[in-house]
């Protein structure tokens, strides 16, 4: 058994049509426990694809992803579903938040679809994670009436609301200015030093990903270079 | 008298089917957000549906409302003819023409609300989310 949360072996991507485009090729890859994994390249070069893969929003074409040193080819995509529910968080760079709902309403969404816990211990812990977030007095609000920056906090809130292990973030920071960046990223550092999370985040920003303990560079949809950048992650 | 009503219900459920399918197809971003967060297609279509449903009572409760003041007010108008004796229109209130006004109802929002949903189930939430990025 690995002791990897996620492990991508042999995987790649091809998008079938008229001309066939390949977006991932053969990348393994083992993210284990309390990394903090920066994900870098120019556009184009399958980092996104990739991250969507480990985080089986997508299938590979060949080559396989494990979850917690299970395979997941065989998985339905209810089981697929269900992992994705209970043991990932996905933020992306626009926050994807329901405009209808209250932000407390959209932290409670996973919660919801799991089903676990009673309707006023979910809003409690909404509510929990919200205030964590300094977004306490904003709970009865919709998005539209948030910044950028605080819809991407509710963003990762939701992200944590059935409290995974495993976070992962394409340009989390991507459409935010300068100190909501420094806030976002704030936050998934704390994930990883105070919670114990492991964050896997897709980024531009080089000076960001120079701050976090690993740098993984994909050109063309190959992975060329995976360097730690600080001991912490193999010291946690 | 039958064929006007069918032909005016059939009428009704096209306009609700349309609207209905119209609200599910303007959701995709939602649905493929749901999914990625975890949800599974059979909680996005019970999602759906039931929200189809709903509109589809409501149409039919606020239809029963405005067709029963709608029916008293013609019944209420006086006309003289001398081809005729009534000097009313004749008005036939029956439960069972709006039973069967909200079973049309409540048919075409579920058959409305049940197909979108289903093939927006279906989709894949990656080329929802890079489409919508």
């Amino acid at each position: 058994m690995s002791a990897a949360l996620i492990e991508a072996r042999q995987v790649t991507k091809v998008l079938s049509g008229i001309v066939p485009v390949t977006l991932v090729r053969d990348i393994d890859l083992a993210i284990m426990p309390r990394e903090f994994i920066a994900i870098t390249g120019p556009s184009g070069s399958g980092k996104s694809s990739l991250l969507y893969l480990l985080g089986l929003l997508d299938l590979p074409t060949s080559g396989e992803i494990l979850i917690d040193g299970r395979s997941t080819t065989s998985m339905t995509e209810r089981e697929r579903a269900r992992v994705r529910l209970t043991r990932l968080g996905f933020v992306f760079q626009f926050h994807f938040l329901l405009p209808e709902f209250t932000i407390t309403e959209n932290v409670a969404l996973p919660m919801r679809g799991l089903g676990k816990l009673p309707p006023r211990a979910i809003t409690a812990r909404a509510e929990e994670l919200l205030d964590s977030f300094g977004l306490g007095d904003h709970r009865h609000k919709n998005p539209d009436q948030l910044s950028g920056g605080q819809r991407q906090r509710v963003a990762v809130a939701r992200a944590l609301a059935n409290d995974p292990p495993v976070i992962l973030a394409d340009e989390p920071t991507g459409s935010l200015d300068s100190v909501s960046t420094a806030q976002v990223f704030g936050i998934l550092s704390d994930l990883v030093a105070l919670h114990g999370k492991t964050v896997v985040a897709v980024t531009h920003d080089l000076n960001l990903a120079s701050q976090m303990h690993r740098r993984v560079h994909v050109v063309d949809g190959r992975v060329v270079k995976d360097e730690r950048l600080t001991a912490a992650a193999a010291t946690v | 008298m039958y064929t006007i009503v069918g032909a005016i219900l059939l009428v009704a459920s096209f306009g609700t089917y349309n609207i209905i399918s119209t609200i599910t197809h303007e959701k995709t971003r939602d649905i493929a957000i749901l999914k990625s967060l975890g949800f599974m297609d059979q909680t996005i279509r019970a999602i759906f549906i039931f929200e189809a449903l709903l509109v589809g009572f409501v149409g039919a409760v606020l239809g029963w409302i405005f067709g029963y003041l709608l029916t008293r007010g013609l019944a209420s108008l006086e006309f003289k003819t001398p081809f005729s004796d009534f000097n009313h229109l004749p008005v036939l209130y029956s439960a069972k023409h709006y039973a069967l006004a909200a079973g049309v109802a409540l048919l075409s929002s579920l058959v409305a609300g049940y197909f979108p949903a289903r093939s927006a189930a279906r989709l894949h939430p990656v080329d929802i989310i890079r489409g919508a990025t």
